[in-house]
């Protein structure tokens, strides 16, 4: 079974078609969606996170139905949208067990998962600053830590180095996502490299 | 992806075989200006 599998699959605004019978199958690999700003990119990607109901069409995401099992899908997925999905008016500590909550994780696995990522980031000495006072690099791999907290099979990253340097950019498309181990992996960017 | 439609799907290597491009950067130029 493929982790993402999609048939036809469209969303319309309207009289505006912003994802136009789409289809495609993600095997477990690295899968990279291109294209220009209002290319349809972030809605197709919303759709197989279950946060966007299709006009039409069928997607299957980890084996679950993107129309009837959206709850399912959300389990099963990490997602690090455009914007940082962080609160910036909460500690570094707090966003982490924010979303631990929100992921299901009990309080022991959320301590020992905090205790990890901080060390892994090596942000430690940071742990109850507010996010709004960390560098934007910092963000982003806290984003990206903390959508991969409850080890998901399946991880969209919508443009995930946006507004970031090329200095800072690598150890996110690279090692961590690759260590990270999901089965499939939706990546929305306008440059990928290769 | 061009205007909510998949253009072209393939992998890095054979995007940039199948347009003739250097980079990703010149599969999106090419793509995104329709040739």
């Amino acid at each position: 079974m493929h982790p993402i599998v999609t048939k036809e699959l469209t969303k319309k605004f309207g009289a505006f078609i912003a994802t136009n019978a789409i289809t495609f199958e993600v095997k477990e690999e690295i899968f990279g969606f291109l294209g220009a700003n209002g290319a349809g990119k972030t809605t197709a990607m919303r759709m197989l996170c279950g946060l966007l109901r299709p006009s039409s069409g069928e997607a299957k995401v980890a084996g679950f139905d993107v129309y009837t099992q959206a709850d399912k899908v959300k389990q099963n997925i990490g997602y690090m949208s455009q914007r940082f999905s962080l609160y910036e008016d909460l500690k570094v500590k707090e966003n982490i067990r924010f979303y631990g909550g929100i992921y299901g994780l009990s309080n022991s696995a959320i301590k020992e998962k905090t205790k990890q990522l901080l060390q892994k980031l090596q942000m430690e000495a940071e742990a109850e600053q507010l996010v709004s006072a960390l560098p934007l690099g910092w963000k982003q791999k806290l984003a990206f830590s903390v959508a991969i907290l409850h080890d998901p099979s399946i991880v969209f990253l919508d443009e995930p180095t946006g507004g970031v340097d090329p200095v800072t950019r690598p150890p996110v498309l690279g090692p961590d996502l690759r260590s990270s181990r999901p089965r499939g992996n939706g990546i929305c960017n306008h440059a990928l490299y290769g | 992806m061009v205007d909510g439609r998949i253009q072209a799907l393939d992998t890095p290597r054979q995007l940039k075989a199948q347009f003739q491009a250097d980079s990703m950067d010149d599969v999106f130029l090419k793509l995104a200006r329709g040739k």
